[in-house]
């Protein structure tokens, strides 16, 4: 009789990781027939990759970390698009400890260590990956999976093009996706283990982002894709679909997912299209330089994968029986065999043979053995061992049952247990041996090259220096440069946001996104760093008493994202609307001006920025005499207002205006390079001067109008608010 | 006889199913007689002896005393029966005039339309209109190979007992429309059909449909979501046979 390793807090904790996965266990299977299938036995494989779990996931995960922590290798998860179906791993397992428990194969009490170890390495895997959020499980979150950072969905969100329900780019998407779908069904064996989703992510009031990837297109780890796969030239894809008038309601731990109205083709309204692997800097975009690019690659992609299809489908129709249960037992077994490849230490012998004692129980497994056994014990939890006495109410169905078996704390008194299954055995399969072709971001190479590569690589934001930096980290941080350059490795390969660092708000990317999109990128930088709701009431407070449109022309931002700024900041109390004119209200005006030392407090202290405004200010005294000159004229010693009877005069300010104009220009360069959305100041002031010379003379002071005057005088406000100055009248 | 752990249990005797009860049963049976002739202790004989000593032939034995007690098994994948018919049921999937017969298929006689309601299934996605085609069964990778060859005939309305989409898989996207016998609107075959548009009924009731058949799919119904199976609400879409 063994000494008890285990502690009792061990045992609660891991009875405790044992019940949650129960109870999911009922609810995920009870929406789901048990799986029927034409060509593959699926019950009876599913079957039989529980018993090869149970055998092999102990000393494969200890050998896994052995190199690298199940911690760890959620970072790299998470940052990898590896996806492991957080419910398959801990349940495969536990399943074939059910089944051997019902066998009288093994007792409740055995194989102890092992199980703590597994769920263990389960919990601080998933801990991980759920980083983000905090949770163990997307049941845990609500049946939500908000895995992403800020800066990976800003991309996902810049990125992503548009598009409608009948255009190219739609079609090719929806081609794309319901043929990899058909395929990755295929691959995996009448399974969906090669897909699956997360999310939802907020992109705006109507608007979520849905994350699909699809795993194992390619040459890689099963042999049944040598040759079939060939001509695919990624193994992972990930499609990022943002969704319309559509919201997902229920993302649950096999990366399914449910929305209200149900998710059809005309909800998606923006796609993109990356790749990532174990040895890719994250997700890598895929033909994303333009829509045209895009919509040819999806479509590229799916006359490839057809043919792959088709391909796979012949060799499968010819397998024997005992080569289709092999092929599904290893594809849901080696649900968690990517652990083995972010480690490095990736072996075929591992991942794709049989181990002999599972192997033993394959003449048990027919078809109607396979269904109603597998019944039993996901559906029904109606074998023995989940039976519980007559007072207990199973969670879903109040039936007096559980679907996992616990382990009697009584092993901590009499320490009556076995420790686990012990060193791996040797195994078996029925299928070809696989090629030694992998199909990798950095090509294809030999598994010996695969394995040293990945025990070699670190992605970048995995590095020491980034590895601990999160959101609630980047909250407070965001405008250091630490953050920017954290944010820029992210970005390298965006199309929208390169190099924009780490001070985007969710509107200014859209913003970006849609300007973008224009073909008309708006030059903003240091103004990132502001709230659009500042610039927005700043642009009130410059034109007092504006419609939305004016008052996104002068802080440059688009109408919408101004409108809704608009709105939010009258519901409460900042802006007062009349007649769809706005004003800031009392307490608006405060607020506004208290924060211009906080947005431009730096700004205030340089020391080019405030010399380059001093001289404005004298160039300013001579543009106020030029426009007097302008109003005005001199009769008998005596102003009276300008007729604009004499050409001559008239033609004399305006080259004065001009040569005004020349030299201020340098001043307006100097001052965007601070604060880049006065560009459209610049922008303005050439137009009405051009306007002007043009014999255009309403351009030179106009009120009514964005004349020379008008602008300047916006600028002149402008300057003199976030500067804190007074205007000297 | 050596005794199991789990042959003392207050709350639970026996599996529901038959089949599961008798293999479970005769393996607990065996690992009795192993465990007893090893002579070990639990702890030293179950990661030790039983790997050994509990065989693939005994297994195997196990399934040959049930076949020889007359048992057949009910066959799902085509390839359990093809291989080894001797231990399975027949499916029927070859015969030539095969219909489902599913015994809670709803039917009326002709309606004022000159329809003929010949049963119903779970609608996977509400379409503007129903859909009316022909009638075809496909159930064996034979008949997908003729069509992979051949190609499929027009407006066929694909009658398939795979709620998986495995076996029509290269052949999918050229169906009509679908019904299937089996699955929910959750099921892949179900996501399939959503995804390529192909108005599809799952869990589909049919009887009489013999192939040619022209059908009428009510794939205008509601579509069956998941809080409908969950309160078992009855949302059904209809099948009719037209004259």
């Amino acid at each position: 009789m063994s000494s008890p390793k285990i502690t009792y807090a061990q045992l609660l904790e891991t009875n405790n990781l044992i019940q949650q996965n129960a109870d999911e266990v009922y609810w995920l299977c009870a929406t789901r027939t048990v799986q029927e299938s034409k060509i593959f036995p699926v019950s009876a494989y599913i079957l039989f990759s529980y018993l090869n779990a149970f055998y092999r996931y102990p000393p494969l995960l200890r050998k896994i970390e052995a190199r690298m922590s199940a911690e760890e290798i959620g970072d790299r998860a998470r940052n990898q698009g590896i996806k492991i179906v957080a419910w398959c791993f801990p349940c495969f397992y536990l399943l074939g400890r059910e089944m051997l428990i019902n066998w009288g194969v093994i007792k409740p009490t055995d194989a102890v260590e092992d199980v703590v170890y597994v769920l263990d390495f389960w919990k601080r895997f998933q801990l991980s990956w759920h980083r983000n959020n905090g949770n163990l499980t997307n049941k845990q979150a609500g049946h939500r999976a908000q895995i992403l950072p800020e800066q990976r969905l800003q991309v996902f969100h810049a990125d992503a093009y548009e598009c409608r329900e009948g255009d190219p780019l739609h079609k090719a998407a929806q081609g794309f996706l319901a043929t990899t779908a058909q395929y990755g069904f295929l691959v995996s064996c009448e399974s969906r283990l090669t897909l699956h989703n997360h999310g939802p992510y907020k992109i705006s009031d109507t608007r979520e982002l849905l994350v699909r990837d699809f795993l194992e297109l390619s040459e890689s780890d099963v042999p049944w894709l040598d040759g079939v796969g060939q001509d695919i030239p990624y193994n992972n894809l990930t499609v990022t679909m943002i969704v319309e008038g559509c919201h997902i309601n229920l993302l649950d731990d096999w990366g399914s997912f449910e929305s209200v109205p149900e998710l059809k083709a005309e909800h998606m309204v923006a796609v993109g299209l990356y790749s990532a692997d174990t040895l890719s800097n994250g997700h890598v975009p895929i033909g994303m330089a333009s829509r045209e690019e895009l919509t040819a690659t999806f479509r590229d992609l799916t006359d490839r994968i057809k043919l792959a299809t088709t391909k796979l489908w012949r060799q499968m129709a010819g397998w024997t029986r005992d080569q289709q249960l092999d092929a599904g037992a290893l594809t849901y077994y080696g649900v968690i065999k990517e652990f083995a490849h972010i480690a490095g230490v990736y072996a075929m012998e591992d991942w794709m043979l049989i181990d002999e004692r599972a192997e033993r129980f394959r003449p048990l497994l027919n078809d109607e053995y396979g269904n109603l056994f597998l019944g039993e014990l996901v559906g029904y939890i109606s074998s023995p061992s989940q039976r519980m006495h007559e007072y207990t109410m199973m969670q879903h169905n109040d039936q007096p049952s559980k679907a996992l078996s616990y382990f009697p704390y009584s092993i901590l008194a009499s320490g009556d247990y076995t420790p686990g299954v012990g060193p791996l055995r040797a195994g078996v399969s029925t299928l070809p041996r696989k090629n030694d072709r992998y199909r990798t971001s950095q090509g294809v190479l030999s598994l010996a090259e695969y394995n040293k590569r990945c025990r070699a690589f670190v992605p970048t934001v995995c590095e020491d220096a980034y590895r601990f930096l999160c959101a609630d980290w980047v909250k407070y941080h965001y405008d250091s440069p630490l953050a920017d350059e954290f944010f820029k490795i992210t970005q390298r390969q965006s199309r929208v946001l390169k190099d924009q660092g780490a001070t985007l708000s969710r509107a200014d990317v859209e913003a970006l996104r849609t300007s973008a999109n224009k073909k008309d990128a708006l030059s903003r930088g240091h103004a990132m760093s502001i709230p659009t709701l500042h610039l927005v009431m700043h642009g009130v407070a410059i034109k007092k008493h504006a419609a939305a449109a004016e008052i996104a022309s002068v802080v440059a931002l688009p109408v919408a994202a101004v409108n809704a700024e608009l709105t939010t900041a009258c519901a409460t109390g900042r802006v007062a609307n009349a007649n769809d004119k706005y004003m800031l209200t009392p307490a608006g005006q405060m607020i506004l001006a208290g924060e211009y030392s906080r947005f431009y407090g730096e700004l205030r202290a340089e020391e080019t920025f405030p010399q380059a405004y001093s001289r404005f200010e004298q160039i300013n005294k001579d543009l106020k005499q030029l426009i007097t000159e302008w109003q005005t004229v001199e009769v008998g010693g005596a102003r009276v207002p300008n007729a604009h009877a004499d050409r001559a005069y008239d033609l004399r300010l305006i080259a004065r205006l001009g040569d005004l104009h020349e030299r201020v220009e340098p001043l307006l360069t100097q001052m965007i390079a601070s604060v880049p959305r006065l560009s459209i100041y610049k922008k303005k002031l050439a137009h009405a001067l051009e306007k002007a010379e043009d014999r255009e003379i309403v351009w030179v002071s106009d009120a009514k109008i964005e004349s020379y005057h008008t602008v300047w005088f916006e600028l002149h406000e402008d300057l003199l608010r976030f500067l804190g100055k007074q205007r000297e009248e | 006889m050596a005794k199991l752990y789990v042959d003392t249990d207050k709350y639970a005797y026996q599996s529901t199913f038959a089949i599961v009860e008798a293999y479970n049963s005769a393996v607990k049976d065996l690992v009795r007689r192993r465990f007893a002739e090893s002579g070990q202790a639990w702890n030293t004989f179950v990661t030790g002896a039983a790997y050994d000593t509990i065989t693939k032939q005994d297994l195997t034995q196990i399934e040959r005393q049930l076949l020889a007690n007359g048992y057949r098994f009910e066959p799902s994948a085509m390839s359990s029966a093809a291989e080894r018919p001797h231990a399975y049921k027949d499916s029927g999937l070859h015969a030539e005039d095969f219909s489902f017969e599913h015994p809670s298929a709803p039917t009326a006689a002709l309606d004022a339309a000159g329809r003929e309601l010949r049963g119903t299934g779970d609608n996977v996605v509400t379409y503007r209109q129903n859909l009316i085609g022909i009638a075809r069964y496909v159930r064996t990778s034979g008949k997908v190979l003729n069509y992979l060859t051949e190609g499929v005939p027009a407006d066929t309305i694909a009658i398939v007992d795979d709620s998986g989409g495995t076996l029509t898989a290269p052949v999918l996207e050229q169906f009509k429309g679908v019904l299937c016998a089996g699955g929910t609107t959750r099921s892949h075959l179900a996501i399939l059909t959503r995804e390529y548009g192909i108005p599809c009924l799952m869990n589909a009731r049919l009887s009489g449909i013999k192939d040619g058949d022209r059908l009428e799919i009510e794939c205008s119904a509601k579509a069956k979501t998941a809080e409908d199976y969950q309160t078992g609400a009855a949302v059904s879409a209809a099948v009719w046979r037209l004259r």
